[in-house]
């Protein structure tokens, strides 16, 4: 229930802010498309699974070996940029031997 | 065609045929100067693909072999880990862990433990620098320092580490103050960094500090935070006014396949910032609390860190590099995929070691005295010897010890002996098959004289004369070569006038007497070696008989200059005395003064080795031909000479002493050998040789290990004379067995040709059929 509600309230807080991370376009001019810096924040993608506070693991794509992967993903927090896997007991972990991958 | 190559094709001879071969160079990384490389590990015989080192297959992926065979090791260097800490006990980490470490949150050291509910700081850590120790697998930089600052929101790990930009900024700074060169971070947001964070990345930058960030995984098609201002420069937008002076590099992913990791972000509008780097299955350095060992993970956070592990790698073997340069390199060196060239997906392309460790661009000789100052091109820089030198400076084995610098000022090893080039071995084959003038037209002037015009092939580019607005002549109208001119006034006086002719035709009774007209090939550039020195020019001549056995003659000639390549201008004045004694035998002396424009018997140079100035030569013979019999001879030549450049010069070979060389033949000759009109001939000579010459050889041997640090060169006075004496015997043939019909046939055995005394002795033979009309 708990993680039930931090996903309602990201979800709300980030309906209010405004995305970033433009179209892509050229920046060898030194301008990059997007909103004003520091204010932005991403909307939680759906799916996604809190898993603490303002913190999410979202499914990616299943591997070749058909184990889903998972990134770490926080509106508002940066976050470590390795692939996570779930174990049977929803904890996430970045070994996949640890993974319940039959899922 | 370098100017060098030109110079010696104008002037060709028999004896003289240069074949300019264009020096490669074999290029080994040399470490800046003895003061780059650093300790520990690498070169040698050490075998560094172990099982260690495949254990990670990003390793070979992205070929660091090259970069340890090359002591590239990361000795030296501080890369901070902004992350989750490192497991500080383990052994991968082992003498690795800077003094400066630290819970960047807490600022308390005890809290720099990675917690054994991530382990994300110890495994990108691993990557970088991880210990080559025979276990486990080792890091790209394995000898690198690693400056672990902890980062993560103090109880976050409990579930999944998160980081705030304030105390990712915090973490920046401190790694700027305590001596990182390179940051790695492996984390990303969605949300563009907070003043705090910029101000933190551009004090990084601005400090020459390098800042290598993840992309991100969430397989879209931009960069995350921070990793997507690498390629910013001062703009808005999201940049908002961050220059990262081209010292970020924004990573993604590959598989062992070099495709593109599916939930890799793409380079999107970073692309001439990112790179790729292998981050599928990277096997890397457990936390011991979770068994210790290696474990597999995926992400980019992984690879990033062969990017700033390679960073490390670079910065230490070439530290003459900027950090700006460094990271260019990076780029510049990476293995070009997906589309051509710099594209959304891969950005600049995957990270390739062993590209980085090959020289880039252009590579230039130092002429100044700090790295960034003058330069010369290495391939505009040559030094072309005539065949009077021989095979000199070739056994110089100081000229294997130079550098040169490529385009990112890294000092490679070259040996200058490649660049010297020697003239080749010809043993008489060029003159003997060239041509005889094929044209030559014939009108009498009087009593008195001749006109000879050599006739060449019609006009080649007619049209493009037209274009010019000329009156091109027609179609099949020959062109005249050259005229020459004989007449006498009187008989006692002989004159000559000469339009670009050559030195044989314009001293003609010089080049008769010293051996044109005998069967031998190319003797006469034996006996009178001033005659290769010049090309085809204008000049003329006046002898005079003193008495019935006595003939003094006087006579000059000078090349056009080519106003384009200041080349030619050479001139030669010849004079000489003939006298035959009452008995029979002739006696001759001569005297050659030759000029040569930046040149020196025929020796040329160029760029860094500056030109070789103007000489002044003299050359004096002394010939006899004593008729033993009816129809056999005897002949005989000394020619000593003396050359001398007439300005010390500014390159690396300068300060020329006088250079003296000798020439010498004996010969016999006999007439009606075997039918009546034939020649034949026996020869034993010594082409003209150097035997004392010496000048001054400075060359770059090194640099000072920073970036615009000063070159160092060495400096020997060097004897510029070749190993051997060429002794050569010739066999020569000629008969006319009618009118029309000519034949020659000749064979040589050269001793040490090219004055190369290690030089097996070469061969020469040849026949030709000609036709008078």
């Amino acid at each position: 229930m708990a993680r039930f509600l931090n996903l309602v309230g990201a979800t709300a807080l980030a309906a209010t802010l405004v995305a970033c991370g433009g179209e892509s376009m050229s920046s060898d001019t030194g301008e990059k498309a997007g909103a004003t810096p520091a204010t932005s924040a991403a909307e939680v993608p759906e799916g996604a699974i809190a898993v603490g506070d303002d913190v999410y693991m979202v499914p990616i794509a299943k591997d070749d070996t058909g184990c889903m992967m998972y990134r770490a993903f926080s509106p508002t927090k940066a976050v470590i940029q390795a692939i996570h896997y779930r174990t049977e007991d929803d904890r996430f972990v970045m070994n996949k031997d640890e993974a319940a991958c039959s899922e | 065609m370098d100017m060098a190559t030109f110079r010696n094709m104008r002037t060709s001879t028999p004896r003289q045929w240069l074949v300019a071969v264009a020096a490669t160079l074999v290029l080994a990384a040399c470490g800046g100067g003895g003061g780059g490389s650093g300790g520990g590990g690498g070169g040698g015989t050490t075998n560094f693909n172990t099982a260690e080192f495949q254990a990670n297959y990003g390793l070979s992926k992205i070929g660091a072999l090259t970069a340890y065979n090359n002591n590239g090791t990361g000795s030296g260097i501080t890369v901070a880990v902004v992350d989750t800490g490192i497991d500080v006990n383990n052994a991968e980490f082992s003498g690795a862990i800077a003094a400066a470490s630290t819970d960047i949150v807490t600022n308390n050291k005890t809290f720099l433990q990675d917690p054994s509910t991530s382990g994300h700081g110890t495994a990108v850590a691993g990557v970088i620098g991880a210990r080559r120790n025979s276990a486990g697998t080792h890091g790209v930089a394995f000898n690198s320092t690693i400056l672990a600052i902890r980062t993560d929101t103090v109880g976050s790990c409990f579930t999944s580490c998160t980081f705030t930009d304030d105390n990712i900024a915090k973490a920046i700074n401190h790694a700027v103050s305590n001596g990182a060169r390179v940051i790695n971070i492996s984390l990303g947001g969605s949300s563009a960094p907070n003043t705090a964070l910029q101000n933190a990345l551009q004090n990084a930058v601005n400090n020459n500090v390098a800042v290598i960030a993840a992309a991100g995984n969430s397989g879209g098609s931009e960069a995350l935070f921070t990793a997507r201002l690498a390629n910013c420069t001062g703009g808005g937008g999201l940049c908002n006014g961050f220059n990262a002076l081209g010292k970020m590099i924004a990573v993604g992913a590959t598989d062992q396949s070099n495709a593109i990791a599916s939930f890799s972000n793409r380079a999107g509008d970073t692309a001439s910032g990112f790179l790729v780097a292998p981050g599928v299955g990277i096997v890397t350095t457990n936390l011991l609390s979770l068994g210790g060992g290696t474990r597999t993970v995926n992400g980019t956070s992984f690879a990033a860190p062969h990017v700033a592990g390679a960073l490390a790698v670079v910065m230490q073997r070439f530290p003459t590099m900027t950090t700006a340069q460094a990271v260019s390199l990076l780029f510049t060196s990476a293995t070009d995929l997906g589309a051509n060239g710099t594209d959304t997906t891969f950005g600049r392309g995957l990270l390739n070691l062993a590209g980085a460790f090959q020289s880039q661009g252009l590579t230039s000789l130092p002429t100044g005295n700090k790295i960034g100052d003058s330069s010369e091109d290495l391939r505009a820089s040559a030094l072309t010897l005539g065949p009077a030198f021989g095979n000199a400076l070739q056994s110089k084995a100081f000229l294997s010890q130079a550098i040169v610098l490529d385009a990112f000022d890294r000092p490679f090893n070259t040996d200058l002996r490649n660049v010297v080039q020697n003239a080749t071995v010809d043993p008489g084959v060029a003159g003997f098959i060239a041509a005889p003038p094929g044209d030559v037209r014939r009108i009498a002037t009087g009593s008195s004289g001749s006109l000879a015009l050599t006739m060449g092939p019609a006009i080649e580019n007619r049209e493009d004369l037209l274009d010019f607005g000329n009156v091109a002549p027609p179609r099949d109208a020959q062109t005249v070569q050259s005229a020459f001119y004989q007449g006498h006034i009187g008989s006692d006086v002989g004159v000559s006038l000469a339009l670009n002719a050559s030195s044989t035709e314009l001293f003609d009774d010089v080049a008769r007497f010293a051996g044109a007209a005998s069967p031998f090939v190319g003797l006469e550039f034996v006996n009178a070696p001033q005659l290769s020195l010049v090309g085809k020019g204008d000049g003329g001549g006046a002898s005079y008989r003193l008495d019935d056995r006595t003939r003094i003659s006087l006579g000059f000639m000078e090349t056009e200059t080519d106003p384009f390549t200041d080349q030619g201008g050479d001139s030669l004045i010849q004079a000489s005395l003939t006298h035959g004694l009452s008995f029979g035998p002739v006696l001759r002396v001569g005297v050659g003064f030759a000029q040569e424009n930046a040149a020196m018997f025929n020796s040329t140079s160029s760029g860094a080795f500056g030109a070789i100035g103007d000489s002044e030569s003299t050359f004096v013979t002394f010939g006899a031909s004593v008729p033993v019999s009816a129809t056999l001879a005897a002949h005989a030549s000394y020619t000593a000479a003396q050359a001398d450049v007439l300005y010390a010069g500014d390159g690396y070979l300068n300060n020329w002493s006088s250079v003296l060389a000798n020439a010498f033949s004996f010969g016999l000759t006999q007439s009606d050998l075997f039918q009546r009109g034939d020649r034949a001939g026996l020869a034993v000579y010594q082409p003209l040789r150097v035997y004392g010459a010496q000048a001054d050889l400075t060359i770059p041997v090194g640099t000072e290990p920073v970036p615009g640090g000063a070159i160092h060169y060495q400096s020997e006075r060097v004897d510029v004379t070749p190993t051997g004496r060429e002794i050569d015997l010739q066999l020569a043939y000629r008969w006319h067995p009618t009118r029309t019909i000519n034949a020659a046939t000749y064979g040589v055995m050269m001793v040490n040709p090219g004055h190369d005394n290690s030089a097996k002795p070469a061969f020469g033979t040849g026949i030709r059929l000609w036709l008078d009309f």
